[in-house]
């Protein structure tokens, strides 16, 4: 059964409360200590990883029944991770991890094992860090608000200012297709998303995020699915 | 507020506090807004075609069975 909450106007909004009977959840319970997750990332093989940027740690959990598989700090590589963002998609061997603290991007194998950092000497402070097409990497770096194209070594090939959030604006948060082609930048405030190429190429005026898309309708809606 | 992305494309998956996400498409429009119920950490659209949750209280990662249709 399908319910629409219709807003006048736009006649492509629907509400969607996710049906119990659609989901599957796992509970990832650390092996001691406290834990306090802040950002999610698959790998192409349903691998899960987990940032807590409070404690400094990257997990990794089993997809199946959420138990973990390793954690790490840092001093296993022989350097703690300082101020952990940003924890990129991972690509079946490895994922990176972008610590503000240290200004590094460290490259983690799906083993836990830390395989060294991008040597990047052009970002002051590197936030977000996403694989991109042909063995590409897309950095964007806070202090020059800059988004640089890195080749595999992590020399910047090319590097823009985003478009979109207006002249002072810092991104809210950033995803790049997975093709790689494609990036897309979160703004706050009304700033909505814009998107590019990864050459700076405007795909699209900035998406605006509509304000009404949270509103009192949404407690008194039900329903199983939605398409558009 | 978090943001993700589906395969190649859009759709666009933007979060907002209180459980509920905003999906965009190409347009801009909103195509839906759904929830969960809880409060959201975090939000990934799987390769797999599923929508991946980092949920609160308690923490766990809710998966979403059903593959996201555009």
């Amino acid at each position: 059964m399908i319910h629409y909450a219709d807003i006048p106007g736009n006649p492509y909004f629907s509400l969607v409360p996710l049906e119990r009977s659609q989901r599957r959840g796992i509970a990832p319970i650390p092996k001691g200590g406290d834990f306090s997750p802040t950002r999610l990332s698959l790998g192409m093989d349903g691998a899960i990883f987990v940032l807590d940027r409070a404690h400094a740690q990257v997990y990794r959990f089993s997809p199946e029944d959420g138990s973990q598989i390793w954690r790490i700090d840092g001093t296993e590589g022989g350097e703690a991770f300082v101020d952990p963002v940003y924890l990129s998609r991972g690509d079946g061997f490895y994922l990176y991890l972008t610590d503000r603290g240290s200004r590094k991007v460290w490259r983690i194998d799906y083993r836990g094992e830390i395989r060294g950092s991008l040597d990047l000497p052009f970002a002051m402070d590197p936030m977000f860090f996403e694989l991109a097409a042909g063995r590409q990497m897309v950095l964007y770096d806070r202090t020059t608000a800059l988004v640089h194209l890195l080749d595999d070594s992590g020399r910047s090939l090319f590097s823009f200012t985003p478009g979109g959030g207006g002249k002072a604006a810092e991104p809210v948060d950033f995803a790049v297709t997975l093709d790689g082609r494609s990036l897309f930048i979160l703004w706050p405030g009304n700033g909505g998303v814009s998107s590019s190429d990864l050459f700076g190429r405007k795909s699209f005026d900035p998406l605006e995020i509509p304000a009404w898309t949270v509103n009192r309708c949404v407690c008194r809606c039900s329903g199983t699915r939605y398409r558009s | 507020m978090r943001l993700s992305v589906f395969g190649d494309q859009v759709p666009l998956v933007v979060t907002r506090k209180g459980g509920l996400y905003t999906t965009l498409n190409w347009a801009g429009w909103a195509k839906g807004v759904s929830h969960l119920g809880e409060e959201l950490r975090d939000i990934e659209c799987g390769p797999d075609g599923r929508m991946y949750y980092l949920a609160d209280n308690p923490t766990r990662i809710i998966i979403n069975e059903k593959e996201h249709q555009d």
